[in-house]
Formats: structure tokens, C-alpha cells, sequence
């Protein structure tokens, strides 16, 4: 059995479920608990509760937008990624180090991703599942701008990038012009995706073998 | 060990000088230096300045505050905090920073990140609220950023602010209990104004030989009661002055044109932006300086004016009525065009009485040097590291 333990980010997964990404996070951390991996995910949801433990190896931490309201999704989420920022710092103290990688899902918290690994040197792998250009292909305006530069962010400053599809592979290669060898593809549908990821969660930690 | 290597975060460090932050912190950092304290600074890019160079002690780090386009000026600050922050995580790591010391809302976000990544503690100047900017709040652009300043003040283990009225304010505002606030007054470096140059040649500029220069230096927005001052003008017939309204602002061309309708052009003056240099030395050749204030959390100006020679005139208003003394220091008059005319004519009619408040204020300005106000800054600093030392909440 591999011993890992990876930490989650990402702005959706269930109960907030916005759209594809909450039931893909919630498909991985199922998949991941089955192959008895600790999982613990750090999510935005404005709950009373701060903390909850869906299973033996599945730990949900909240954190909540500590500024409100706000003019534009850049502001919002900008200030939740130091919220983030202060809860994988309170599990990294408070559980004797105990990270081995950051999973950041989108460009959302990417920023906090890029921190993190600086601040803690832990390791950063960025899921890509759709790209601004792609979202918005026409878009000049300043925003799409941002979130374009968080992307380029996320791909340069992490360890290692995952996607669903060649197709997807050879959009971040071309728009964010990184190696090819810094990309795996593991497509969900397939069978034993889990182990993929595992194999390329193990890629990035240091002296660690699947 | 309990003196901390400090890294300050400001989004404006000379040459990027937007408005009073960046002499602030210029001044105070240096002073911190000259007491024994390691400071660095992070802070935004400027065209032509060094990303890294050491001013007069201080480890000065620029980093690109992002230039790409973004919607509006809380999206670029937010896109700023992002590149402040990975930035200054490798400077944290490699200088042993011990403590982390925010000026303002604009660099919360980096500031509360990265004392939660490193688990150092962080201080907070406020040197205004946006409550008192805008007097109230009247929009979600202005809740947020309201919103932002609540978040650092709750973060921050101790706040400091320039005044006994700011620390009110705060607390009214933002809800912060005024035993975790620390009044320490803004500074000045009364050498600048002992500077030589020619004095004469200097007033020439702005008044005839026998016409008295009143002056007014400051933003021309409402809050700093400028347009009393116009107001104020007809009611000094019978004296020969000149008044020299100095800044920038959105107030402007109202004033201007205010002027001509009262006929008033040969009698006051709006010059617009001027250099330090001359500003310094318009405070030591005027014969009156007018600080009629609504809002001021500190009053910087004050401070200028008593080191620069120049008698006072000022509603004393907010942090103003902390630093000056009526009839002592300054002459108190309420805010409105005819009290602000009587104390004028009270110090150009009398003196004696404009000498004694000249001699009282430049006694009195010597308590804000620079040296003083980092002493009293490094108790803020202490106080902070012996709660950090004595709690659990550290990185190991």
C-alpha cells in the first residue's frame, strides 16, 4: 500500500456544487479512500461548522470568504486562497507536518497552491479540467485576462500537471508553452485512473515510490 | 531572541509616491534601521527603480505589482497581493523574518497569507479607514474595502494608528477593542526644513514684498475644508494678503472658478502640484499657514508647518486637535469662512502673539522626530514577539 497523504483544493464539492468539478473531486476522493489513501479536502462552503469527517480516511475542512461582499469573482476569490491559505497552514502545523502534496483543481486556488509550496516546499500538482481560452475563447476583457494569467501561474509553478484528455494536453501546451513531459493525461473514464494519479501524485513527492 | 527582523508591506516606497504611505514608511523604516532593527520592505515595481537595493539600511524589494490590465483598481490590488506574496515568500525564508508589518488594506491579503503560511506575527498600521474617506459607506465597492480593513485588524495581533481620534474611529468602525490598539503619532524629519535656499527669491514667486503669504497646503478634496478658505478670502479686506492654495485634487477647477466669480484672482492662488523642496520652503516664508480640516485622522501638515516656522490656523479637527494646542500652538477657529478669517487677522494683526505660537510649535514638533516615533514603534514590536514568544501558536 502507498502511504500518502494529499490535500485537495477546490472551489466545489458537495454540497456546493456548481458544476462538473464538485462530482469529479467527489469521484477522486471516493476512488482515492478506496485505495486507502488519507484524503483530506480544503473547500469554501459557508457552513457553521468548520470541519467534518465523512469516513474513516475523507476530511472536509471549510473556509469561508472573511471579506463581503465583493465587485468580481477575482476579489472574491483572491481573498478566500489566504483563508485557504491560513487552513492547510493550521493541518500542516497541527498534524506534525503531515503533507506530502497539494492537489489544486482549477485555476481558483491556484494562487494559494503556488504559496503553499513556497512557504512549506510542498509539493503542487494543478488539475487542469478546462481552460479560460476555452471558456471564453472571444474574451479580451481584463478578467478573462486575470483568470488566464492564474492558469499560466498554476502550470508554471507547479510540479506537475494533470488533465483528462490529449486534446486537453496539447491546449496547455500551446497556450502556456510548458514541456510536454510535464503533463500526464488520466482520463476519469478510465478503469484504473485512480492508480494513475496515485502513481503521479508519487512522481512529485520526494523519495517516494508507488 | 525577541527584537524582530521586520519586513513591512506597502504597496507605494519611494520613488512610487502616491500619497503620504510611502514617506512613512520611507522615514520610519530608516529609523527602525538607525535603532538596530533589520527592515525590509516589499512593495510595488516603479519605472527605473531597482528590484532590490538597500536604502540607508533598509532592504528594499520591488516586485511586479502586475502590470497586465484588470477591470478595476480592488481587481489589481487583488492581482498585486498575489504577486506580493509569492514573491515574499522566499524573502521570509531566506532573511529570517520574525515579524511581518502591513500599512493598510491594499496589502491585507499577502500580509494575513503569509502570517498564517509562517506562523510569524503580523502588525497592522491603518492609517485611514474608508469609513472616514468617504464619509460613511455608501456601496459594495466601499463595504468591501471596509470589509477588507476589518479582516487585517482582526488578523493583526496589535494595530497601530496616529491617533487617539483614529484609535476612536477603529474601534467605531471596525470593531476593534482599543486595548490591541497602539497610538503612535506619524513623524517628521525636521532637518528637511533647515535645508539652505534662497527665502527671498522663493516668496517672491508667490507674493509681493508687502503682501502677507497665507498658506494652505494639502489635497483639494472636501474633507480637507479647503473651499472654506475661498470662502474665507472676502473677509480679509483691509489686509494685504496673498493666499497660496497648494495640491492636487478633484476640487480644483471648482476653486478656481469659485475665485474668479468672488473677483479674488490678484489675491489667492491655486498652484496646483508643486515639488517637496519648494513646499518646504513656502512652509518657512508664510506668514500664516490654514489647516480648516472636516476629516483628519493625523494631520501631517501640522507637523510641517511648526517645523517649517509657519503659525497656524486650523479647526482642529480629528488627530489635529491631538498634536496642536490653541493659542499655544496654534490658533483653533471653527469651520466655517468668517471664524477662519478672524483667526487669520487674530496672527497677521499681532506680532507677538505669532512669534509666541511660532516658538511653542517648533519646541513642541521635536517630539515627532523620526527617532521617536520607530522608539515607540519598536514598543509595538516587543509587545507583539513577547505574546507571540509567551503563546502556542508558532511554527513548530
Amino acid at each position: 500500500m502507498t502511504k500518502i497523504t494529499p490535500v485537495i483544493l477546490t472551489w466545489e464539492y458537495p454540497p456546493r456544487i456548481i458544476g462538473d468539478l464538485a462530482h469529479h473531486v467527489d469521484h477522486l476522493t471516493q476512488g482515492l479512500n478506496k485505495a486507502k489513501i488519507p484524503t483530506r479536502v480544503v473547500t469554501c462552503h459557508n457552513s457553521p461548522y468548520l470541519y467534518e469527517r465523512r469516513s474513516d480516511l475523507l476530511e472536509l475542512f471549510w473556509a469561508s470568504n472573511p471579506v463581503e461582499p465583493h465587485i468580481s469573482v477575482i476579489t472574491w476569490c483572491l481573498t478566500l486562497n489566504s483563508e485557504i491559505e491560513r487552513v492547510v497552514s493550521d493541518i500542516y502545523y497541527g498534524r506534525n507536518r503531515e503533507i506530502d502534496l497539494l492537489d489544486v483543481h482549477d485555476w481558483h486556488f491556484v494562487s494559494a497552491g503556488t504559496n503553499l509550496k513556497r512557504a512549506l516546499g510542498t509539493p503542487f500538482i494543478f488539475t487542469v479540467h478546462s481552460l479560460e481560452d476555452q471558456r471564453s475563447p472571444d474574451s479580451t476583457s481584463p478578467l478573462s485576462s486575470c483568470i488566464n494569467g492564474l492558469e499560466r501561474m498554476g502550470v508554471n509553478e507547479s510540479d506537475l500537471v494533470i488533465t483528462k484528455s490529449e486534446l486537453m494536453k496539447k491546449e496547455i501546451i500551446e497556450i502556456h508553452e510548458i514541456p510536454q513531459s510535464k503533463i500526464v493525461v488520466v482520463p476519469p473514464t478510465e478503469k484504473d485512473w485512480i492508480k494513475e494519479i496515485i502513481k503521479s501524485y508519487c512522481k512529485v513527492i520526494p523519495n517516494k515510490r508507488e | 531572541m525577541l527584537t524582530p527582523n521586520v519586513l513591512m508591506l506597502a504597496w507605494e516606497f519611494p520613488p512610487r509616491i502616491i500619497g503620504g504611505l510611502a514617506p512613512h514608511v520611507y522615514e520610519l523604516s530608516r529609523a527602525l534601521v538607525k535603532k538596530g532593527i533589520e527592515v525590509h520592505v516589499a512593495t510595488c515595481d516603479f519605472p527605473g527603480a531597482e528590484a532590490c537595493e538597500v536604502v540607508d539600511g533598509v532592504i528594499v524589494h520591488r516586485i511586479d505589482s502586475y502590470s497586465n490590465p484588470t477591470p478595476d483598481f480592488a481587481t489589481w490590488v487583488a492581482m498585486m497581493n498575489v504577486n506580493l506574496q509569492r514573491e515574499i515568500s522566499e524573502i521570509i525564508a531566506s532573511n529570517d523574518i520574525s515579524l511581518l508589518h502591513a500599512h493598510d488594506w491594499l496589502v491585507a491579503s499577502a500580509s494575513i497569507g503569509l502570517k498564517h503560511m509562517f506562523r510569524i506575527p503580523l502588525v497592522a498600521t491603518i492609517h485611514s479607514t474608508e469609513y472616514g474617506r468617504r464619509s460613511g459607506i455608501h456601496n459594495d465597492y466601499q463595504r468591501m474595502i471596509s470589509s477588507t480593513e476589518r479582516w487585517l485588524t482582526r488578523e493583526a495581533w496589535r494595530i497601530i494608528c496616529c491617533s487617539k481620534y483614529m484609535a476612536k474611529e477603529i474601534n467605531s468602525t471596525l470593531g476593534v477593542p482599543e486595548i490591541r490598539t497602539d497610538v503612535v503619532p506619524n513623524g517628521i524629519n525636521t532637518a528637511l526644513f533647515q535645508t539652505p535656499i534662497n527665502l527671498e527669491q522663493l516668496r517672491a514667486r508667490f507674493a509681493q514684498p508687502n503682501e502677507r503669504l497665507v498658506l494652505f497646503v494639502g489635497r483639494l478634496v472636501h474633507e480637507k475644508g479647503v473651499s472654506t478658505i475661498v470662502e474665507a478670502a472676502p473677509h480679509l479686506r483691509g489686509l494685504n494678503v496673498k493666499i497660496v492654495i497648494v495640491g492636487e485634487g478633484y476640487l480644483k477647477e471648482d476653486l478656481i472658478r469659485r475665485v474668479s466669480e468672488l473677483s479674488l484672482s490678484d489675491r489667492v492662488y491655486v498652484t496646483g502640484f508643486l515639488e517637496t523642496e519648494i513646499i518646504r520652503g513656502l512652509f518657512r516664508v508664510a506668514d500664516v499657514c490654514l489647516i480648516p480640516s472636516i476629516y483628519e485622522p493625523f494631520g501631517i501638515v501640522a507637523l510641517e508647518a511648526m517645523a517649517g516656522g509657519s503659525p497656524i490656523v486650523t479647526s482642529g479637527s480629528g488627530g489635529l486637535g491631538e498634536i496642536l494646542e490653541n493659542d499655544r500652538t496654534a490658533t483653533f477657529v471653527y469651520q466655517n469662512p468668517e471664524s477662519l478669517a478672524w483667526g487669520i487677522r487674530k496672527i497677521l494683526n499681532d506680532q507677538g502673539y505669532a512669534d509666541y505660537l511660532r516658538k511653542e510649535a517648533t519646541k513642541r514638533v521635536k517630539s515627532y522626530e523620526w527617532g521617536a516615533i520607530a522608539t515607540s514603534t519598536i514598543g509595538t514590536y516587543m509587545r507583539t514577539m513577547v505574546e507571540f514568544t509567551k503563546g502556542k501558536w508558532k511554527p513548530f
